[in-house]
């Protein structure tokens, strides 16, 4: 059986651990990566920041959420319910919900990293996101290193996150209703950039539709975030029965 | 909240780089795809407020992500396309 290759291990790759002088250069390129959708992370951060203050947080503890949360949409919910006097327990496991596609994403994200990633895996985690994981594992250039790529994208979202939380939290009372000129927009168009160079042969465009499909139907009926965590494995499963004539 | 989060974000690491087996392995291979499709069908939001602005804009965006595979030329263009739409719908 021909295994496919395409997403194969890169710890057991040497190359990627004999090179100390592009450490810099894989962090280089996260950050210039992801720079495109920090103009979308602003807005959005501002904006969640503003709804934090009319919910009642005080400025100090929404950044403080942002710092170490670091989760929007997670961060959202939790507004959300709080506003709507919902007690710690269900906020608590409504995160829990919301974030539990991180698990896969750490799974998946793992085999790509070098097995002395620098900085560690446990340092490496806090900064998992969507777009992190997605710009990591579908980076391809083999003379940087996973480790310092995934690191520039995490700090470019992390700190425009924390920052522009802190900017709009600051000035929530100035500030009217948020228009965000549909930047948000560039969220999709990242996954569809990143999913569309991956689709060769009938197999992984199953996975897509599969995926898709389950997740516009889920969306329905659930929160987001379990939405997206049933269909990754929907269509992740899908993937692995699937008989390839080779 | 920042444990449980974190402790979702650690979990997946556990396997500090060591091959799992082969079926396991081939699941995770799918996963990235997976992912992607039920991300951007996320953003997306099929059936929301100005979903015909962004479905209408990432057809053409989709001809530059294959045609040219070059990620921020995607993002750009894509969102040059959006503010089209806008401006037509």
């Amino acid at each position: 059986m021909e295994r496919d290759t395409t997403l194969t291990s890169r710890a057991l790759d040497p190359d990627t651990t004999t090179r100390p002088d592009t450490y810099a250069t894989g962090v280089r390129a996260g950050l210039v990566t992801v720079g495109p959708l920090l103009l979308a992370v602003s807005p959005f951060s501002v904006a969640m920041a503003v709804a934090a203050h009319t919910a009642g947080f005080n400025p100090l503890e929404t950044v403080m959420m942002s710092a170490f949360v670091f989760a929007g949409a997670a961060q959202m919910a939790a507004i959300s319910l709080y506003a709507g006097g919902a007690g710690i327990l269900t906020i608590v496991l409504t995160t829990l919900l919301i974030n539990l596609r991180h698990i896969i994403y750490g799974l998946s994200l793992d085999r790509h990293l070098p097995v002395d990633a620098r900085p560690p895996r446990p340092v490496l985690a806090f900064l998992l996101i969507d777009e992190s994981y997605g710009l990591a594992v579908a980076h391809r250039a083999p003379k940087t290193r996973p480790d310092a790529f995934y690191l520039g994208v995490s700090l470019g979202m992390y700190v425009t996150f924390v920052l522009f939380t802190g900017l709009g939290a600051i000035f929530a009372s100035l500030i009217p209703e948020i228009d965000r000129i549909g930047l948000d927009f560039i969220f999709p168009l990242v996954f569809m950039g990143l999913l569309l160079p991956l689709l060769s042969g009938a197999r992984k465009i199953a996975i897509a539709l599969v995926s898709g499909a389950l997740t516009m139907i889920l969306l329905q009926v659930l929160d987001p975030g379990v939405a997206i965590l049933l269909a990754i494995l929907g269509g992740a499963t899908i993937g692995t029965m699937w008989k390839e004539n080779s | 909240m920042a444990v449980v989060t974190y402790a979702t974000r650690i979990a997946g690491f556990a396997a500090q780089g060591r091959t799992l087996p082969d079926a396991i392995e081939r699941f995770l291979a799918c996963v990235p795809i997976a992912a992607f499709a039920a991300l951007l069908a996320t953003g997306m939001d099929v059936g929301s407020a100005g979903s015909d602005a962004r479905i209408l804009a990432a057809i053409p965006a989709a001809f530059v992500a294959l045609r040219f595979r070059k990620l921020w030329l995607t993002l750009a263009s894509g969102m040059v396309f959006y503010w089209i739409t806008n401006l037509v719908l």
